[in-house]
């Protein structure tokens, strides 16, 4: 296989008697993503993907979007013999050089064979003299070099280039199944994938009220939802026609409870559908006090709504974080566009800040909108995004 | 496939019947670049001339005054970016109901040490000239008035206003560049730039059966601009020229302005249908219309209605699942809700009115029974609509 890449996990280390599931989800979560056929094996707590894909970055980006991975390096492993090593690491060497054409750099060797002949010091000097001696234009730095080239003595000589950064946390899949609440909005997004960073597979399901809602809005939430499903190593989208529950609150409701109701509309809703996917937890991007129907109070009516767990990843987190980690994964552009997932005549001009849960939960049933919600969760259709 | 009713003229006429081959035509015979000095560029370079010769006739214009661009929006943006090359920055006048080809530049204008006055419709949706008089300023540099609104189809009385700018310009002893953007003028109200005492004007090709990507902007002298190129276009709008667009758009002013009494009698008609049964609607109420004043002119291709509750948007979306095609001027988003009807409510319509409004233009084509028809299917669609809606 032509292309290696050396693979450090994180999170997953720590793991003990349970390692090898981690390990088995991550190798697996890993080749899904990769077109052409991969191999991983585990060398000393190392992961090394050896993969016949040759699209570099393809592979940078399936392995940078992998949760549970902290980093990982380019490689090529060659004989140990010192001439190979040197070839090998003048190769990344001329790569690295485009990036930093005046750049320091320094050369970091580990023997795990003992038996081979020069030590670790040794390998550095030679191969840093050789760099050196092929580009006269860099220079060391031992403390703070622009890039560094690592050699490990194995049962091969390992050569390995600059290390990318990856997502960090434990493999999707590791950590049972929920159903993420997309919206077009910045927050859901994010919410699904800090989960996805936690281990947590997901389907999603996105509450469409046309022609309430715009079409726009629906391709803004597929938009969302394939730039996430990479993070979540895939993900079905359910598109729940949410217009006659709508227009039933618009028509029973009192205008001011009509938001929340709506919520837990969407929450029973979410949880129809999960239980044929065995989806066994909801997400939702909520944050503390960010509007009306994310207060304590509001939170713990919709809450109630449901028998299953609702994860709230956002719950402390400031806006500006949450956009920051948007822009990370690259949703907050898409987020931002003006296609707005609920019509103003469904949104209250004073919606309750402090509901009572108790008022609210007779509210719902005097609604009698089971068999609507029923209806729209059998109605709702599966759009598949892969990773 | 139900039969489509198309009543967004205003936002895009069709391509006129003969122009899709017409255009065909003149791509494959000028295919030199007519900036070239070869035969071929040449020839190519003489259709440019013509087109402009022709529509300088048309307009009342010399035909240097006339500068081919992309469109409306460009027209516009040159004159406006112009402004950034003064030396020494002034006061400018924009009406609040301009295209925001124009109105969005503000805070750039601002910015580069600009002083900005807006002025304000009345609830009619005119422009008043004593609401502009207080407004001229010794330094005032630029005045910008759209000619029939987009949204309202006011018909605004330029020549009084041109009149008041200019009596002030004469005593205060400083030019004032007026412009009109006069793209829903063109083909649907007698207007010549060359008869008024204006500076610029921009018009667009599409709004009257041209191809889109094609625009004009009448100048009366040439100005300072931003960006350089080739020099084509007097090095107004540099950039090789649309040679089929151009020379269509050419044809389809011609055959426009040729028609212009018929077409303006036969959209007066079907306004006056359109509003009488609009009238008889539950739920639908006419904006702008000469309610108790004759003298009040509004564009006969264009009618603005709400039908608040109802989201404008909404509606639109309801009778385009039908087939049958409006526009709206609002959006029932909660975000910048305002920035979305700013026109009409700049022209005293309430924020809940502007959210349900909608506008409806006719063209040359456009029948009384696409209107029966409309009217028929908008009744249906809107009382299912207004049943859920309180």
């Amino acid at each position: 296989m032509d292309n290696l890449y050396l693979i450090k996990i994180g999170e997953i280390s720590l793991k003990k008697g349970n390692r090898s599931r981690f390990e088995k989800q991550l190798r697996f979560n890993i080749k899904k993503k990769l077109r052409k056929p991969s191999r991983i094996t585990i060398q000393k707590g190392r992961f090394f993907l050896e993969t016949d894909e040759s699209d570099i970055k393809n592979i940078q980006y399936a392995l940078s979007t992998t949760p549970g991975l902290v980093g990982f390096t380019r490689a090529v492993k060659v004989k140990k013999n010192i001439e190979d090593i040197k070839t090998a690491a003048l190769d990344f060497a001329n790569e690295l050089a485009i990036s930093y054409p005046a750049g320091t750099f320094k050369i970091e060797s580990r023997r795990a064979d003992k038996g081979f002949k020069y030590t670790s010091y040794e390998i550095s000097s030679l191969i840093g003299e050789y760099l050196l001696d092929s580009i006269p234009s860099l220079k060391v730095d031992v403390h703070n070099p622009d890039w560094t080239i690592s050699i490990e003595i194995r049962d091969l000589a390992y050569i390995y280039g600059a290390q990318e950064k990856g997502t960090g946390g434990l493999p999707v899949g590791s950590a049972g199944k929920g159903m993420l609440l997309l919206s077009g909005g910045i927050d859901s997004p994010v919410a699904g994938y800090l989960m996805a960073k936690r281990g947590l597979r997901m389907d999603a399901v996105y509450f469409h009220a046309y022609p309430y809602t715009s079409d726009d809005a629906l391709l803004k939430v597929k938009s969302l939802a394939e730039k996430i499903a990479p993070y979540l190593s895939g993900l079905s989208l359910f598109v729940v026609s949410f217009t006659d529950f709508q227009l039933l609150l618009k028509q029973k409701a009192r205008e001011e409870e009509i938001t929340l109701l709506m919520r837990a509309g969407m929450v029973k809703i979410a949880e129809l559908i999960s239980k044929n996917r065995g989806n066994i937890c909801l997400v939702t991007g909520e944050s503390l006090s960010q509007v009306a129907s994310q207060t304590v109070e509001s939170i713990r009516y919709t809450g109630s709504e449901t028998d299953l767990t609702i994860f709230r990843p956002l719950i402390g987190m400031d806006k500006e974080d949450i956009i920051k980690i948007a822009k990370s994964i690259d949703t907050f552009e898409t987020s931002i566009l003006p296609f707005e997932d609920c019509c103003t005549i469904f949104s209250p001009k004073h919606p309750l800040v402090t509901p009572d849960r108790e008022k609210l939960k007779k509210s719902f049933i005097l609604l009698e909108g089971e068999n609507l919600l029923k209806e729209a969760a059998e109605k709702a259709e599966r759009i598949y995004f892969k990773p | 496939m139900k039969n489509s009713i198309y009543l967004d003229w205003a936002a895009s006429a069709p391509i006129n019947a003969d122009l899709p081959s017409f255009i065909a035509d003149a791509l494959l015979t000028f295919q030199g670049n007519p900036s070239s000095i070869h035969i071929e560029g040449k020839t190519a370079g003489i259709q440019i001339d013509n087109s402009r010769k022709m529509c300088a006739t048309l307009l009342g214009t010399k035909p240097e005054q006339l500068v081919f661009t992309s469109g409306g929006t460009e027209s516009n943006n040159i004159v406006i970016s112009s402004l950034f090359r003064k030396k020494s920055k002034g006061h400018i006048i924009i009406s609040a109901i301009e295209h925001p080809s124009i109105y969005e530049y503000s805070t750039t204008l601002k910015d580069t040490g600009f002083d900005i006055s807006y002025i304000k419709p009345d609830l009619n949706g005119f422009i008043n000239s004593n609401d502009l008089i207080p407004l001229l300023k010794p330094n005032t540099v630029f005045v910008s008035i759209m000619t029939v609104n987009n949204e309202t189809g006011a018909i605004q009385p330029l020549k009084s206003l041109i009149s008041i700018i200019r009596n002030f310009q004469q005593t205060n002893g400083r030019s004032i560049h007026i412009h009109t953007d006069a793209v829903q003028a063109l083909g649907k109200i007698p207007f010549k730039p060359g008869l008024l005492d204006i500076d610029s004007a921009s018009f667009s090709a599409h709004k009257i059966g041209g191809s889109k990507g094609t625009g004009l902007l009448y100048l009366k002298k040439p100005i300072s601009v931003l960006s350089p190129g080739g020099g084509q276009e007097f090095s107004i709008r540099p950039g090789t020229e649309n040679i089929a667009g151009i020379m269509a758009f050419t044809r389809a002013m011609k055959e426009s302005l040729n028609k212009l009494n018929n077409n303006i009698k036969h959209a007066a008609y079907l306004k006056s249908l359109l509003i009488t049964k609009l009238l008889k609607i539950d739920g639908v109420e006419v904006l702008f219309r000469s309610k108790t004043d004759d003298t009040l002119q509004y564009s006969s291709f264009i009618v603005s209605a709400t039908v608040s509750p109802v989201p404008g948007e909404v509606l639109v979306r309801v009778l385009s699942d039908e087939c049958i095609f409006i526009s709206t001027g609002s959006a029932c988003s909660s975000k910048n809700r305002k920035k979305q009807g700013r026109v009409l409510i700049a022209s005293g319509i309430s924020e809940k009115d502007a959210a349900g409004s909608i506008r409806i233009s006719t063209g040359c084509s456009t029948t009384e029974e696409n209107i029966i028809d409309f009217c028929n299917i908008l009744d249906e669609k809107l009382s299912e609509l207004k049943k859920y809606l309180r």
